[in-house]
């Protein structure tokens, strides 16, 4: 294998140690970067139990950045934790992982987390100043660099274990077919506890570019966004479609093109060609590639488009990424074998054992997509499995935000939903039948789903009915719901129509 | 601002968030009350724009104008006074 990324961006700081690696207010040099991590490094190996992850609440400042190196260089796993997750949730996932210790910033709320908390300072010079730097500890290759958790469809989340060598075969990939050079502007605009800033970040930090972090409440108002892209000349950008779509809408993009610009990679769910050539259209300098791929393996297919191929109906996942295996099994379903691929699942036997199969003696992970190779050898996705949707380039199990439903004492009954949306991929929509006698309102089934999921989870809207509809087989007739109009989440009567 | 805008957007934010006014109102920043997404925003902005038959404008799609009760508020009368003299509310 190659070297463990976090290796790779120390090497890189040797060669641009006062260069910028994250833009701000206060910038932070590559120098003072690798030293900030180095004492924090010293830190967890005196009071973060060994062998055990440790939680970062992954808000997008450059101390989350220091505290991932830092615990790589222990060599200790990280857990990337949302700092909007709900409590309970982030209680469940810190327990599952076993972590030992969080890695927090001064104005987080972690009561209740259950587990001891190092508050880190906002700027990387002040953190750990009272301690030595460390060297990087030797990498086994096949130990855990860091864990991300996932929609599972019994109710909770699952955690991917992604290991150095999984890790090093991505980003070794990936800076080789989209390299970066020290005078790229990197934005780092998916949530840090998501796959794509694995790019972002790796390959980013070891080219010597500097990133720029795109903090949440930028990210929420396209606007903003595309303000921050001009301000900062902004030349490589890797989001989710629906993130990439919000550009065009409610903008001034047409206004003033993306000149910088000059690399936009998509990954997360599909990009339909009306609102990628928009898009496209106000990029003149920018080449445009599709990465597909689950968490559990990272990126394994990659296409990069021409404008030509945007009159076609569906943009092509490509080709296969690097020295990935795939196969396509007779049923259509992808697997793929190979560096990137997960060993599995953390404390989940029962689901490892569906998730891969043995081919040849190699062991392949289902992709649980289905694919067709078309005569000039590109993939093209043709769906998924039941249950498993997309929305805002997140993926959802729908029995995970049911089952979530179900714990409201007030319901007897649900069934949740995927409709197609332009924007978003998917909104989700959830159908709820009260328990007798009780009076339970979409509003404190939506409270309750926003204190149990995540945002990307909770329903668009929530309806009540006296009962579901069933079918012959007594099964809740889900294709019914789908034709079934969508109630306003606040039960409003002058509003029915979902507005968006 | 006048208390009639003030009215409308807690009102507003509060039905889109299915939580009371109080919360809506007393919070520091609306980014901190869970279900202020971005799917939330472009609800609170499209009521806004069909009740009072304004269009807000891309410049005002940002953090600092949705960001509290007071803003919304300041934001609806703002786009009030520069639309042409008399405007009709739904």
């Amino acid at each position: 294998m190659t070297t463990p990324v976090h290796l790779d961006v120390f090497d890189a700081a040797r060669r641009h140690g006062d260069a910028t690696a994250i833009a701000g207010d206060v910038p932070v040099t590559y120098t003072d970067l690798i030293a900030a991590a180095s004492r924090l490094a010293t830190r967890l190996n005196a009071q973060a139990p060994p062998g055990r992850p440790v939680a970062v609440l992954s808000a997008k400042r450059p101390s989350t950045v220091v505290a991932f190196l830092a615990v790589l260089a222990t060599g200790r796993a990280y857990l990337p934790v949302d700092p909007a997750m709900p409590a309970d949730r982030r209680a469940f996932i810190l327990r599952d992982a076993g972590c030992g210790l969080v890695l927090a910033g001064g104005g987080d709320d972690l009561s209740g987390c259950g587990v001891p908390v190092l508050t880190l300072p906002a700027d990387p010079r002040d953190i750990a100043t009272g301690d030595r730097p460390s060297e990087p500890a030797p990498i086994d290759p096949d130990s855990d660099a860091y864990l991300l958790y996932t929609s599972g469809s019994t109710g909770t989340p699952k955690g991917v274990r992604i290991t150095h060598r999984n890790a090093a075969a991505f980003v070794g990939w990936a800076a080789g077919a989209f390299p970066l050079k020290p005078e790229d502007a990197v934005a780092v605009h998916a949530p840090l506890h998501f796959d794509l800033p694995v790019y972002d970040l790796y390959a980013g930090l070891s080219a010597g570019a500097t990133l720029h972090l795109v903090d949440e409440r930028t990210a929420l108002f396209p606007q903003a966004l595309l303000d921050f892209l001009r301000r900062r000349r902004i030349t490589a950008l890797y989001a989710v479609p629906s993130a990439l779509t919000a550009l065009i809408h409610r903008t001034d993009l047409a206004d003033a093109p993306l000149d910088a610009l000059r690399q936009l990679l998509y990954a997360g769910e599909e990009f339909r060609p009306e609102p990628l050539a928009r898009l496209w259209a106000a990029l003149p300098n920018c080449e445009v590639a599709n990465l597909y791929g689950p968490i559990e393996t990272n990126v394994i297919t990659s296409y990069r488009l021409d404008r030509a191929d945007l009159t076609r109906s569906r943009i092509p996942i490509g080709h296969p990424a690097g020295d990935v295996s795939l196969r396509v099994a007779d049923d259509g379903e992808l697997l793929v074998a190979g560096d990137c691929v997960t060993p599995g699942y953390l404390n989940r036997p029962e689901l490892n054992e569906k998730a891969f199969r043995t081919i040849g003696g190699r062991r392949f992970y289902r992709t649980g997509d289905h694919v067709r190779r078309d005569p000039d050898g590109l993939l093209h996705l043709l769906g998924r499995r039941d249950g498993l949707v997309k929305t805002r380039g997140y993926r959802v199990e729908l029995g995970e935000v049911e089952s979530a439903i179900g714990r409201h004492p007030g319901v007897a009954e649900v069934a949740v939903i995927a409709r197609p949306d332009d924007r978003l991929t998917h909104t989700l929509h959830a159908f709820v039948a009260g328990r007798e006698g009780g009076a339970v309102t979409a509003g404190a089934v939506l409270r309750h789903c926003r204190e149990q999921l995540p945002g990307y989870m909770v329903p668009a809207t929530v309806a009540i009915r006296s009962a579901l509809p069933r079918t012959s087989t007594g099964k809740i007739a889900r294709a019914e719901l789908l034709g079934l109009p969508a109630e306003n989440p606040a039960e409003d009567p002058e509003n029915p129509e979902d507005p968006r | 601002m006048t208390r009639t805008t003030d009215a409308f957007a807690a009102a507003t934010v509060a039905d889109v968030l299915a939580v009371d006014e109080a919360t809506v109102c007393d919070a520091a920043t609306l980014f901190d009350v869970p279900g202020y997404d971005s799917m939330a925003i472009v609800t609170v902005l499209e009521r806004i724009e069909d009740h009072y038959g304004v269009e807000v404008p891309p410049r005002d799609v940002v953090p600092e104008t949705f960001s509290s009760v007071p803003a919304i508020s300041a934001l609806i009368d703002r786009l009030r006074t520069d639309a042409t003299p008399e405007v009709t509310a739904s």
